[in-house]
């Protein structure tokens, strides 16, 4: 599925959603309006708590954006302090988000695309994959093959989908935190 | 692994490793009024092999007065506490900073993101940018190959549409062609960046990510640098390929680059100061509307 099938799977869902009670629904198009409004949700989470910590911009010294960076993990872990896995990849979304990878790293075609994640990424058990969990410093953040981010939902600026292992990561930039993560991403 | 092979487009000067002395010999045709940078990749040790190849660095642009450096990722490995940015870039090149040279860089793997607020960076706050020299008709493209989304896709498409230099030189971490044993080429990223550059008519693409030089044989009328080698060493990595214009793993390496009109020369130096590739590029125009867009994905 690419990102075309996905906007016109989003649009049948709002167009179902519009078209009155007795219509049936698409289920897919339904649980990735869910995942976009669990996103907003953050997203307001994050903007609120960013105002109340150092602001990130262009500085000459580091301990500025480190201070940044710290404080709104903080803040972020402290008003999501009971959050767990699965709060944005529920079940519903994980099983679609499944299906949205699948095509690009399956048999053949798909090897390139698993040997260019294995190849930036870090050593087992060296990232803490749990919520709220910092990025620890000097483990490599691995890169996300185009053609699996060109399947996957948009994100807005500060957050990010990175894969290590068999886990799909959701990731608060800024923060450098995970907000959620879905195992058994990559099959 | 030194290895040379004859190249098409390219006409290339080999020089058969001439030993130089501690400043190194720059001999780029060194005229006043191109423009004069430096190329360097995987830099940020903080180790005597970075501090090393700074130095001969610095010594270079006593003879060639580049005036901005271009930074191919992985700038700070492992921790990146304030102390980081002092141990693996402001102390390496603090000649250089003093001296008034710009470093831009681009997002490697070992990168926190958030090193795009560091000014000394020149990002602006942005993970992929782009930015053009005073003089001459050139910009640079810095894209972050760690997460080519859409939206940097489609941003990229637009420079390039909007950019009427005659020189459009591309550069981040992932080289889209390499011979390395360690990581090779990147298929996924060329099918989607590789279109847009044939279609726009960028002519020269820097990459690191390998830790050794490696100019690769032009592809579709690109030519592409790998300059991973500014700190740390793969040595003997580079395998058996058609790629290979020339290669270099036995040592660490950076690169000179001048531009003059339609031409570039360069000049590849190691930690020792010897000259280990040098050559000149004619800019080719590449640009083609026929079937050039990216590989839609499957």
């Amino acid at each position: 599925m690419n990102r075309m099938a996905l906007a016109v799977l989003m649009s049948c869902g709002i167009a179902a959603t519009l078209g009155g009670q007795a219509q049936k629904v698409n289920p897919d198009a339904l649980a990735l309006q869910d995942f976009t409004k669990r996103i907003e949700s953050y997203m307001d989470l994050h903007n609120r708590l960013e105002k109340k910590v150092p602001p990130l911009k262009t500085t000459d010294d580091p301990a500025k954006i480190r201070a940044s960076q710290v404080g709104l993990a903080a803040a972020i872990r402290a008003e999501r302090k009971g959050a767990k896995q699965g709060e944005i990849f529920t079940p519903a979304i994980a099983a679609i988000f499944r299906r949205l990878m699948y095509p690009e790293v399956k048999g053949a075609e798909g090897v390139e695309t698993k040997k260019a994640m294995k190849e930036d990424a870090p050593k087992p058990g060296t990232v803490p994959i749990k919520v709220n969990a910092v990025h620890p410093e000097g483990a490599p953040l691995p890169s996300v093959p185009p053609n699996l981010l060109a399947n996957l939902p948009k994100l807005p600026e500060d957050l990010e989908y990175r894969i290590i292992g068999h886990y799909l990561i959701l990731r608060d930039v800024h923060a450098n935190i995970i907000v959620d993560y879905m195992p058994n991403a990559i099959r | 692994m030194v290895r040379s092979n004859p190249i098409v487009a390219l006409s290339a000067t080999l020089a058969a490793m001439l030993t130089v002395g501690a400043a190194g010999q720059v001999s780029l045709p060194n005229k006043s009024g191109t423009v004069k940078f430096a190329v360097i990749g995987d830099t940020g040790t903080g180790g005597s092999e970075q501090m090393q190849v700074a130095k001969q660095l610095t010594a270079a642009r006593g003879q060639f007065p580049f005036t901005f450096a271009v930074m191919l990722g992985d700038n700070l490995y492992g921790s990146e506490r304030p102390t980081d940015f002092v141990s693996k870039f402001e102390r390496p090149y603090k000649a250089l900073l003093d001296a008034g040279v710009k470093f831009y860089a681009a997002l490697g793997n070992h990168d926190d993101p958030n090193q795009r607020f560091y000014k000394h960076f020149n990002m602006n706050g942005e993970r992929y940018y782009s930015f053009k020299p005073p003089d001459g008709s050139v910009r640079f493209f810095a894209l972050d190959s760690n997460y080519v989304d859409k939206k940097q896709l489609d941003w990229l498409e637009k420079e390039l549409t909007a950019s009427d230099s005659q020189w459009k030189i591309a550069f981040f971490h992932h080289p889209l062609y390499s011979s390395g044993e360690k990581h090779g080429s990147d298929q996924a990223l060329r099918d989607q960046l590789e279109p847009l550059f044939v279609k726009h008519g960028v002519s020269l693409v820097l990459a690191g990510h390998e830790h050794f030089y490696e100019r690769i044989k032009p592809q579709k009328g690109i030519t592409h640098f790998v300059a991973g080698s500014a700190a740390k060493l793969r040595r003997g990595n580079i395998g058996n390929s058609d790629l290979t214009a020339k290669g270099f793993d036995q040592g660490y390496a950076f690169v000179l680059m001048e531009i003059d009109g339609e031409t570039l020369q360069f000049q590849t130096i190691s930690e020792a100061g010897k000259t280990i590739d040098q050559g000149t590029i004619q800019r080719v125009d590449t640009k083609s509307t026929a079937t050039a867009v990216p590989r839609p994905p499957r």
